[in-house]
């Protein structure tokens, strides 16, 4: 006897909802929120529509978000039915091997004035300081998917103490490098940006930069990351030491 | 000093933009490129570029532009200026010669210039994203005193070449949409006020998006989804119900519902929006949407063919 399949779990789309975003895109859904289930099949759709994108010219790019993956097409080369025929035909298993993922360890200065909500989440847990720090340093993330701006990663993996909801009201300005949590998720802001997480601190590694070759944002989808705690002195050192050249965040960031 | 063009004036908000850059959306990078794709292809055209080669874009109000090398052939489409510039007419202009713009009928007037920038891509575009300063000239918008470097010096020796007309404007006619990919996220009476009647472009409207009003689109349910992908063209409504077109500057994902998503060959006359105008939706299957297309591509195909030396 063969065993039976295991039943999807209930928040999953089966089969997925395949949406018309015009006549140029086609997302294609597997759950109304991300969860780990959700973030499997994204990952595994994401594989398979690079075969398909190496193959078809009317595949412009696909873009996985935490429950979905759009497809963007050139509506004069492809039309989204035909697109949606590609998709069910698509063999199982004829996924890319991925590119290798990269494990990444970045370095945060936790709390003082760069985590100003440090101490507050501290207060709410009921905890010290060094102990939120260290909850989220023994984390081990994964980026489920980079959006919202330039690079910008959401990790999932976050101890459930960390899970906060958005701040009430958000902040006009969240400098660069800010490490920070929201709705479950954690994330480093890529660029000095308007934002509404919480902000435990800041990683000197400048996390997109546009001219890196191959690498323009660190952290891309399936990407692991952990956090390592520094001192204020390795945090000014490290951040002059990327901006200036004298460290290349690629090879000094790498897990050993 | 760098030879090229000197930016006098430098107009509203002008940058520089190709038809966009692709396969950087799940890296978080917009893309970007002309709000009326057409037009920057027409432009290139007459002055005898492949179509995709970068110009200059102009938002409502154009530049003033010194020629500091020897001669530079170049062309105007898009918005049409109010002085009386001809526009998909090409023009050399000598050193020290000065191409004054002032304001242009519509949203975004296209310059493009013999040859091209000698700017370097950024992540394989020359389009401008200044949110993250990246691409065109420096990452931004022109500014007074900005050189535009071009990659000729002197325009090439043939004759000045012009197009008969541009394509149609259509500007009353309403702008054509796939309804979703949130069509369960909104009321019936969403979609009857979306099809109906007529929304503003208010001043909040820039290469980002244009906010609109009009009569409010309820949602069926709550105002906020979890993150999924956008597309330029698509219509989300935020909890107000006060929708926002979405352009090629967006965000990548977005988390407010989207009622419905314009069609490819409507794009451009979307791009050339202008606060205070009225826009209505029609909304049509895919496949009418693949047949505008091509249709629009043939009345381009067929203008280009009467391209005719001056």
């Amino acid at each position: 006897m063969c065993a039976q399949p295991a039943a999807p779990p209930a928040l999953l789309h089966d089969p997925p909802r395949l949406l018309l975003l015009g006549d140029a895109a086609l997302t294609v859904e597997f759950a109304a929120a991300w969860s780990p289930e959700a973030a499997a099949r994204v990952r595994r759709l994401a594989a398979r529509v690079a075969v398909l994108a190496a193959a078809e010219e009317g595949i412009r790019e696909y873009v996985p978000t935490l429950r979905s993956v759009t497809i963007h097409v050139d509506p004069s080369r492809l039309s989204l039915r035909r697109l949606q025929a590609m998709l069910r035909d698509l063999p199982e298993g004829a996924e890319a091997t991925a590119g290798e993922a990269t494990e990444w360890c970045l370095p945060v200065r936790y709390g003082g004035e760069q985590g100003p909500d440090l101490p507050e989440i501290a207060s709410t847990l009921g905890m010290a300081e060094d102990e939120v720090a260290e909850l989220h340093t023994a984390g081990h993330y994964e980026a489920a998917a980079v959006g919202g701006y330039p690079g910008f990663a959401y990790l999932t993996g976050v101890d459930g103490r960390l899970a906060l909801p958005r701040r009430a009201s958000p902040r006009l300005s969240v400098p660069e490098g800010s490490v920070a949590v929201a709705n479950g998720f954690t994330g480093v802001y890529p660029a000095t940006a308007p934002g509404g997480w919480h902000l435990l601190g800041r990683t000197p590694v400048p996390l997109f930069a546009p001219d890196r070759p191959g690498r323009p944002a660190l952290v891309m989808p399936g990407d692991t990351v952990r956090f390592r705690a520094i001192s204020p002195e390795e945090f000014e050192g490290l951040w002059s030491a990327f901006r200036d050249g004298r460290a290349d965040p690629v090879t000094a960031c790498r897990a050993p | 000093m760098t030879l090229g063009l000197l930016v006098e004036e430098a107009g509203l908000f002008s940058t520089v933009q190709d038809l966009g850059r692709q396969g950087f959306q799940s890296l978080g990078v917009p893309p970007s490129g002309a709000l009326d794709p057409v037009a920057l292809r027409l432009a290139n055209l007459v002055v005898g570029n492949p179509p995709g080669c970068a110009g200059l874009e102009m938002c409502r109000l154009g530049a003033t532009l010194r020629v500091t090398v020897p001669s530079l052939r170049v062309a105007l489409a898009g918005a049409p200026p109010t002085g009386d510039l001809p526009v998909l007419r090409s023009l050399t202009l000598r050193e020290g010669e000065v191409l004054r713009i002032g304001r242009v009928a519509g949203g975004a007037a296209y310059l493009a210039v013999e040859g091209g920038f000698d700017l370097k891509p950024v992540l394989g575009s020359l389009s401008t994203y200044a949110r993250a300063l990246i691409g065109g000239f420096e990452g931004r918008r022109l500014e007074p005193g900005d050189v535009l470097p071009l990659l000729r010096h002197t325009a090439s020796s043939r004759r000045e070449r012009a197009l008969p007309h541009p394509l149609p404007a259509e500007r009353d006619r309403p702008l054509r949409v796939v309804l979703g990919p949130q069509a369960d996220h909104f009321t019936e009476e969403a979609f009857d006020a979306l099809l109906g009647e007529g929304f503003t472009v208010t001043a909040e409207a820039d290469r980002i998006g244009l906010r609109l009003s009009g009569p409010r689109l309820a949602h069926a349910g709550p105002p906020e989804i979890a993150s999924d992908g956008n597309a330029t063209g698509a219509v989300q409504v935020p909890g107000s119900g006060q929708p926002i077109v979405l352009l090629p500057d967006r965000h990548t994902v977005g988390g407010y519902p989207k009622i419905a998503t314009v069609i490819t060959a409507d794009l451009a006359r979307l791009g050339q929006s202008l606060p205070g105008t009225v826009l209505r939706f029609e909304a049509v299957a895919p496949e009418q949407a693949r047949i505008a297309l091509r249709r629009q591509e043939a009345e381009i195909a067929a203008l280009a063919a009467r391209l005719h030396e001056t």
